[in-house]
């Protein structure tokens, strides 16, 4: 049934070329509201905070970075965490936990992010060999640490900006995950409900 | 594939004469029209978006066999492997050959409508590879050996109540009846079936020719599990899902959430180039992206119904369709329900077996106006209705031919003062033997087809020629 022949035949189909167009590839320059000067960079925090609330996450707003591991311990006590998961942070190099690797059977996962898009309330986590991709998502509570100087406005001015991060993206990371807010689903009766396979939490520490 | 006639009719009765789902189906497609309404108008630049989207997609299947060769070069230089499937079948076959090269007995999958066209379930199963559903609304479906009723709400047509009853025979737990103790139920069945998988497959919104990156939008997590944990990732795509440039996402994931569910960004999306690199401790070893064609190469060629390969499958046309609210989902047929479904399940499938489904619709155009990438349903489904006629032209045909000697004879006699004023007075004559109220009531066949349904308005006695006589003769400067 697998034949080597369906390539050929699908491109055949297509190839009609009476209709072929010059390709414009170069001709969609037009650009959405990615304008990235004159942003107020404590507005496009406030946007941040309020749109993540909206989609049930919940924010710790750090005057000081050195506040980072007080909040960080303070978290996992209020949670009651056994044990966590953790991405191999500087910032988190004086944590008293050591990062469990099980991560199916671990209590909380914390991350960085390395944007955030104001306007839809949305982390972004690339993919590497220190930031696994399981670590937002096997255990039950979800905790980013945001750097405010990360968040875009929006997702056009994400797109521009990680096309600026990568020259021809040769070197594009195997994922980049957008998380807004907690797992959900609406599947019964359209009821809201979290945490249905991801986190049920999604926190974030902004300093 | 289809191996019966679709009869929309009939179906559609059946939907009709269920209190239950008719009470589900005005409450679903209230909130999501709502919803998606509000999610829309905070984006002051929708209709540029929209445009925008539009263009990309015309020239994306214009340009479709240079942009597959770019994409399976890009998906090649990551790491990633290509397969062509011609057809159904073939693509069924290709990944169940995947599953037995690497020895894989269980499969997980998120949710993809491409898979449900193919029916790859059935084939990996009859296989002996556990195949499970994990997206909620699917593995629901799944559970109760089902088809799905929405292209994003798969098990909209079960109420809580049937749902705990399905968990508590399948799983020997209470019946619990609050949907976040159900949702924690599946979440823990599911989670071991994530934990010993050897393979996932999903399928993709939109895939980068450029980077041979596949994003998937999600928002249970689902997706990134099956993607992420199995070490071996088959994605399935419908080759008309193509964006050109990297960049270009932005703007097809903004028309997507908002169209679909009404959120300004779904809960995940997953932007996956290739397998997992060097160094990296978790995603898969393998990646494999099935091209799917199965029809749409044909489609792609029709001048006329082109567009209906632009669609994004994000459903608002389905939430708004004043026929799939009263219908429902399974009247149509097969996967595609709504004014998608009428457009694309006849294209996809024998033409003689889906030839209801052009005409089920009002042409209204709601389905139209709502489309994020501003599909002309009417005018495709016009074109197709057209299909379907000269298709019987040859035959012989008997609705068609009373249809067609009942407008000879209206033009006839619409045209002939004498005869007009004959046949108004003739019906205004004949009508008292159903006439209650003003109304006409139980008429003879074949308009009995029509008061079935409705009463029809009476003709009145004195016809408007006469009234106007009777008032304006002479005045007014009205001439004889």
């Amino acid at each position: 049934m697998i034949s080597k022949g369906s390539k050929a035949f699908i491109l055949q189909n297509l190839n009609f070329t009476s209709i072929k167009e010059e390709k414009s590839r170069k001709g969609r320059e037009k650009t959405f509201s990615n304008s990235e000067f004159s942003i107020d960079q404590s507005k496009l925090e406030d946007d941040f905070i309020e749109n993540f609330k909206m989609v049930s996450g919940e924010v710790h707003l750090l005057a000081e970075k050195e506040d980072l591991i007080e909040k960080i311990n303070e978290l996992i006590h209020e949670i009651g965490a056994q044990s966590v998961s953790f991405w191999n942070m500087e910032s988190l190099k004086s944590l008293e936990f050591t990062s469990e690797s099980d991560l199916a059977n671990t209590d909380i996962g914390i991350t960085g992010a390395d944007f955030a898009i104001a306007d839809t309330g949305t982390l972004v986590l690339l993919s590497g060999p220190k930031q696994p991709r399981l670590t937002s998502l096997l255990p039950p509570v979800h905790i980013a640490i945001l750097k405010k100087e990360t968040i875009v406005p929006n997702i056009h001015a994400l797109f521009a900006r990680l096309g600026k991060s990568y020259e021809n993206y040769d070197k594009l990371c195997s994922c980049i995950s957008f998380i807004t807010g907690p797992s959900r689903t609406a599947d019964i009766e359209l009821n809201l409900t979290l945490g249905v396979h991801g986190p049920g939490r999604a926190i974030v520490v902004i300093i | 594939m289809i191996t019966e006639r679709i009869d929309f009719k009939k179906n559609s009765a059946e939907a009709l004469g269920n209190p239950k789902l008719k009470k589900a189906l005005v409450n679903f497609t209230d909130r999501s029209r709502a919803s998606r309404q509000k999610a829309v108008s905070g984006v002051f630049e929708w209709e540029e978006l929209r445009s925008e989207a539009r263009g990309i997609k015309e020239e994306v299947i214009k340009n479709l066999d240079s942009y597959l060769l770019e994409l399976e070069k890009s998906v090649t230089r990551v790491g990633g492997r290509v397969h062509w499937a011609k057809d159904a079948e073939e693509a069924s076959a290709i990944v169940v050959n995947i599953a037995r090269e690497n020895n894989v007995r269980n499969v997980v999958k998120s949710k993809s409508m491409a898979t449900e066209e193919i029916e790859l379930n059935k084939h990996l199963i009859s296989n002996g590879i556990n195949t499970v559903e994990t997206d909620l609304g699917e593995y629901i479906v799944q559970l109760c050996d089902d088809h799905p009723f929405h292209i994003i709400t798969p098990a909209i047509h079960k109420t809580k109540e049937d749902i705990s009853k399905l968990f508590s025979e399948k799983f020997g737990v209470p019946e619990y009846e609050e949907p976040q103790e159900l949702t924690n139920i599946a979440r823990k069945e599911l989670r071991e079936k994530f934990l010993s998988a050897d393979m996932g497959i999903s399928g993709v919104n939109f895939a980068v020719a450029e980077t041979g990156t596949i994003a998937i939008v999600e928002n249970e997590g689902n997706a990134r599990l099956a993607t992420t944990f199995p070490d071996i990732h088959v994605a399935i795509m419908g080759i008309e899902k193509i964006v050109p440039r990297f960049e270009q996402l932005s703007i097809f994931l903004s028309l997507l959430a908002r169209s679909a569910t009404g959120q300004k960004s779904s809960t995940y999306v997953s932007l996956i180039t290739g397998p997992k690199r060097e160094g990296e401790s978790d995603g898969p070893r393998q990646f494999h992206l099935v091209f799917l064609d199965n029809g749409r190469s044909e489609i792609a060629k029709s001048e006329e119904t082109r567009e209906s390969l632009y669609c994004i499958r994000c459903g608002a046309c389905i939430n708004v369709c004043p026929v799939y609210r009263q219908v429902g989902g399974h009247s149509y047929g097969w996967v595609y329900s709504g004014p998608i479904g009428a457009i694309i399940t006849p294209q996809l499938n024998d033409p003689q077996k889906t030839a209801d489904l052009p005409f089920a619709s009002s042409l209204c155009g709601a389905c139209r106006d709502v489309c994020p990438v501003k599909i002309d349903f009417p005018h495709v489904l016009l074109s197709l209705r057209q299909k379907v006629v000269e298709e019987t032209k040859g035959r012989a045909n008997l609705p068609g031919f009373i249809e067609k000697t009942a407008f000879r004879i209206w033009s006839f006699v619409f045209s002939k003062p004498f005869y007009y004023n004959l046949a108004g007075k003739t019906m205004a004559f004949l009508q008292c033997l159903y006439q209650k109220d003003n109304e006409l009531q139980g008429l003879p066949y074949p308009f009995s087809k029509w008061t079935r349904e409705k009463n029809f308005p009476a003709f009145s006695r004195k016809p408007f020629r006469e009234i106007w006589k009777e008032k304006y003769h002479g005045r007014n400067g009205v001439l004889r």
